[in-house]
């Protein structure tokens, strides 16, 4: 069992990991050991013995691991991994479906209307400023996957989670907005208590559209992170397992 | 006045972080890299076995001291993941270079006190 294939198989097996961070240590491992093997191969020594100099510097520590798990396996990064990844554990799945299922459909139900970017006004600037960012990096992240093909897993995963930071601050802020309509309301009534009601139709109306303006914008924000992560956790996944298969074979065709 | 002082609970984890981070000074460089630099220019003192270095470099990536980049490799090879030091991360050495001064003033009277 004393090579490449067998010291990454064993790394990938003890690294209590979601799928897409063990894949990314995998890889880099595996491209550690290619190039140290080189290295020693470099420097005199003859293949097989290279190999087994640079497999007994690589393999990691019991220690080693449980630190790489510690530092990779913080509960929030470990939730959103195993939710881009598609969650393999039958239950998981049901309830992610589910998840998605009501949110396509809660998106549906609330699909902008001509009324409600009216009613907005002008704090739907402020909410279009806050998810636009969130809009480009998605759309630039799906141009890489599906329209230039790029499969560097690493690149495509860089800033990925700030599309979800956009989602999450511009459902806040329009309820934050929300919030500041009834001030208004309030402040405007106590000065003009005969146009009271007009004062809180218009906050309330213009208050929920900026409300449900910002959650449907983090809706959608959070359907692009979802599909667009579990397409990069396919991609990690595969290149981890492409990796194996190469090593499994370099071994064979060693051992004819 | 002094400042920082290393810990004598936290030396080995400061001690390696520092190896790594003044390797990293010296330019870009994967991780294996690393560790033969520091082997070499310490004549064999501090042999890193390469295993331990990804949770020092993972846990100093995490807290944006390094940064790793991806490279495609010119022969068709495989990717590789090469680190270098951020502008937290010169600052970070800096203190922690200083912490080790004074932590080797303090330590180094007590020790040659023995006879």
């Amino acid at each position: 069992m004393n090579d490449n294939g067998a010291l990454l198989r064993s790394l990938s097996e003890r690294l209590d990991l979601p799928h897409p961070a063990r894949a990314r240590v995998v890889i880099e491992v595996a491209a550690d050991l290619a190039d140290l093997e080189a290295l020693y191969i470099e420097r005199g020594f003859e293949p097989e013995e290279a190999r087994e100099r640079a497999l007994k510097r690589l393999d990691l520590s019991d220690d080693a691991i449980r630190e790489l798990v510690r530092v990779h396996g913080s509960p929030i990064r470990r939730g959103l991994d195993r939710l881009s990844e598609g969650s393999r554990r039958r239950g998981e799945r049901l309830a992610l479906s589910a998840l998605l299922i009501f949110l396509i459909a809660g998106t549906r139900a609330l699909m902008p209307t001509r009324s409600l970017l009216a009613d907005a006004g002008s704090g739907l600037w402020v909410l279009a400023a806050l998810a636009i960012p969130g809009v480009l990096l998605a759309a630039v992240k799906a141009y890489g996957i599906w329209g230039r093909d790029a499969h560097d897993p690493l690149r495509l995963r860089a800033g990925l989670d700030l599309i979800l930071l956009a989602a999450g601050v511009t459902a806040a802020s329009g309820l934050a907005l929300w919030w500041l309509g009834l001030r208004w309301v309030a402040t405007a009534s106590a000065a003009r208590p005969d146009a009271a009601i007009g004062f809180l139709v218009e906050g309330l109306t213009r208050g929920s559209a900026l409300a449900v303006a910002g959650f449907q914008a983090a809706i959608l924000l959070g359907i692009a992170w979802l599909v667009l992560s579990g397409r990069i956790a396919q991609i990690e996944r595969g290149e981890a397992e492409l990796i194996l298969l190469a090593e499994r074979e370099r071994r064979k065709e060693g051992i004819r | 006045m002094t400042g920082r002082i290393v810990e004598p609970q936290e030396l080995s984890r400061s001690c390696n972080e520092l190896l790594v981070m003044a390797a990293l000074n010296r330019g870009m460089s994967h991780g294996y890299q690393l560790a033969v630099d520091i082997e070499e220019r310490s004549d064999g003192a501090f042999r890193f076995n390469h295993g331990t270095l990804y949770p020092i470099l993972h846990r100093l990536e995490e807290k944006g001291l390094v940064a790793g980049s991806w490279s495609d490799r010119s022969d068709g090879g495989r990717r590789r993941k090469s680190y270098a030091l951020t502008e937290k991360g010169r600052k970070y050495l800096r203190t922690e270079r200083a912490a080790w001064h004074e932590f080797a003033r303090r330590f180094w009277p007590m020790v040659e006190e023995v006879r």
